[in-house]
């Protein structure tokens, strides 16, 4: 039942990084929308036992934290978290694919090869994930999903729902920790209060958040008044957008990060030699 | 079952966003919206207690484990199956970009295997016809919880073998998926038959109001007519034989061939004409699923039951393009209500 405050502190770290102020926060919030799903689309189009070749790709969190002032550490933090379902699924290729592939001077079971992709992939997409939301925050989310034509109903159940969920995970811990306590300290729910508990916060959440609404109409909430400011898309978005989406596309059909380290390699052999 | 990004290839996903973006363009089509955006309101309120409610343990009696509800099947009960679509892809936007449960290429795929078939399939047709009239069903609602993340399981099967980053064998996958799943299904259905009777009981008209939320103001949906049922039950036959009963098919040659085999000695005919040599290399180029599966390199052994992804898809993909047909022949042979009245209107 400690989950829901963890929930809670999750939202709120990633409202607090959105709060920064910094250039990449300035960017157009769809600008650092679309260079993720980018990113996304070129790390996951690696073949499954690639590893070497997404190595350069940890640049892009590096970088754009460094450049948006935001901290790792939390975010690096966040991320280990979820990893641990992707071992689950991973842990199995070992054990099946014990195929030997050359490796450095030796061979290694692509199993193993295999199970460090799916690590690494999963490793680099919910840290650029991460990293997005932390930018856009999300005001910045509602706007980059206006920007891109999504039909307002949607965006204003995401925008109705996540303020709703704000309230919930309070009163919702609140009688958690109080079926607790009543119950002699029991961890989970027990079948007779299946119906009734969950049942009775339904209700009353429903009743309530009705009661808002309400509250907010006669004060002159109008739904469609966007919760960011617009932003209008400028010829910096475009550069930040191009720029970072030419150096994935770099990297993965010209391998430019393996012909600087040969360029390296062989200046350092010239210097010796 | 949330799929994380790191699983799927982006043709995968991108072939499932467009399917959850045209569903969802179906859906927002379909709401009626009032002037005070009163469906967004309740919707986004229902959202935000089944986002909270999946962090609910339950204990499962006898077990030591615990389980928690999905909010599918609950959201299609409480909102109707479009506003419910609708509110569980919000739900899913939500997890994936703050909690990194289930990713945004894998997005699609999500919404599709967690609120596509609970909304679309489980409800109407699975829940509709089994529930009673005017009262919510505890059986109606285990089964459709069930058949949905049924559903739900092996589309994340599917999804993954075609995806290809991960090589776990389809049989050792599907046989992982759909057990433990079957479990969950049970248990979340229980959960959810327990919070719609206490519900129905304590308020009544928070589940009269799903069906008022996609119907014409003042217009109340027809009931659903024996044809509506017997095509519902012929659905799931025909995908449960395409999807799973195909696998059992026999590998010897069906009665045609037997027969040409005994007069010709080869089940196929030989030194066809010129014209049947080029379509049928036209065909094995162009067919995506030839001999009902997936094209592979080298011959392997034949097994039966032969278990396999895409004798199951070429099942299911030729079962849907059947009854496409059939629906279309159907529509384009009915005739015109005018006509038929005129004809009666004559004879009386």
């Amino acid at each position: 039942m400690v989950v829901l405050t963890k929930q809670e502190l999750q939202f709120r770290q990633f409202e607090t990084f959105a709060s920064i102020s910094s250039r990449v926060h300035r960017r157009h919030p769809a600008a650092p929308l679309l260079v993720t799903l980018v990113y996304l689309i070129i790390v996951t189009s690696y073949p499954p036992a690639a590893v070497i070749n997404l190595i350069p790709f940890i640049l892009f969190p590096l970088l754009l934290s460094r450049f948006a002032h935001i901290p790792l550490l939390p975010l690096l933090r966040s991320t280990l978290k979820v990893l641990p379902l992707l071992i689950i699924i991973g842990i199995l290729h070992p054990v099946l694919d014990t195929t030997p592939v050359p490796w450095g001077t030796g061979t290694i079971s692509r199993g193993w090869l295999v199970f460090a992709s799916i690590l690494l992939k999963g490793f680099l997409t919910i840290m650029a994930s991460f990293l997005m939301i932390s930018i856009l925050g999300f005001a910045g989310l509602e706007g980059a999903l206006k920007s891109l034509g999504i039909p307002p109903l949607f965006y204003m159940l995401v925008t109705t729902m996540y303020r709703y969920i704000m309230l919930l995970l309070e009163e919702l811990y609140r009688v958690l920790r109080a079926y607790e306590l009543r119950s002699g300290h029991k961890p989970n729910i027990d079948p007779t209060a299946w119906g009734s508990l969950p049942g009775g916060i339904l209700i009353r959440t429903y009743e309530q958040g009705l009661r808002i609404q309400h509250a907010m109409e006669l004060r002159g909430y109008n739904p469609h008044i966007p919760l960011g400011s617009t932003k209008a898309w400028t010829v910096g978005d475009t550069l930040f957008t191009v720029s970072w989406t030419a150096f994935f596309i770099a990297e993965k059909y010209f391998h430019f990060s393996a012909h600087i380290g040969t360029l390296f390699l062989h200046l350092v052999e010239q210097f010796h030699g | 079952m949330h799929m994380a990004d790191a699983l799927i290839s982006p043709q995968v996903g991108a072939v499932m966003w467009t399917a959850t973006v045209a569903t969802g363009a179906y859906c927002i089509k379909k709401i009626q919206i009032d002037e005070h955006q009163q469906p967004i309101a309740l919707a986004g309120i229902l959202g935000a207690f089944v986002f909270a409610a999946q962090m609910i343990n339950f204990s499962i009696p006898g077990t030591g484990s615990s389980g928690h509800i999905g909010g599918g099947l609950l959201l299609a009960l409480l909102l109707g199956p479009h506003l419910g679509f609708l509110t569980m892809a919000a739900i899913l936007l939500i997890q994936a970009l703050f909690f990194a449960d289930g990713g945004l290429l894998s997005y699609g795929c999500n919404v599709f295997n967690l609120a596509f078939y609970t909304c679309f399939f489980a409800y109407p047709y699975i829940y509709k016809p089994l529930a009673a009239k005017g009262r919510a069903n505890k059986g109606a609602i285990i089964a459709s919880a069930v058949i949905g993340l049924q559903m739900g399981a092996f589309s994340v099967v599917l999804e993954t073998l075609f995806s290809g980053k991960t090589e776990l064998p389809f049989t050792a996958f599907v046989l992982l998926m759909q057990p433990i799943h079957l479990a969950i299904g049970i248990v979340e259905g229980l959960i959810t038959a327990a919070i719609v009777a206490y519900v129905e009981k304590t308020a009544p008209e928070l589940l009269n109001r799903s069906d008022s939320l996609h119907a014409e103001p003042g217009v109340q949906s027809p009931p659903r007519t024996v044809l509506q049922n017997i095509a519902a039950v012929f659905i799931v036959a025909t995908l449960l034989t395409g999807g799973v009963l195909s696998w059992f098919a026999s590998a010897h040659p069906d009665g045609l061939e037997w027969s040409i085999e005994g007069v010709t000695g080869s089940a196929e005919l030989e030194d066809p004409s010129p014209v049947h040599r080029f379509f049928s290399s036209l065909q094995n180029a162009l067919a995506p699923l030839p001999d009902y599966t997936f094209k592979q390199a080298g011959e392997a052994e034949e097994h039966w039951p032969a278990v396999d992804a895409g004798t199951s898809l070429s099942g299911i993909v030729g079962a849907v393009i059947t009854f496409m047909v059939v629906f279309l022949t159907g529509l384009a042979l009915k005739p015109k209500k005018g006509v038929i009245g005129s004809t009666s209107d004559t004879k009386a």
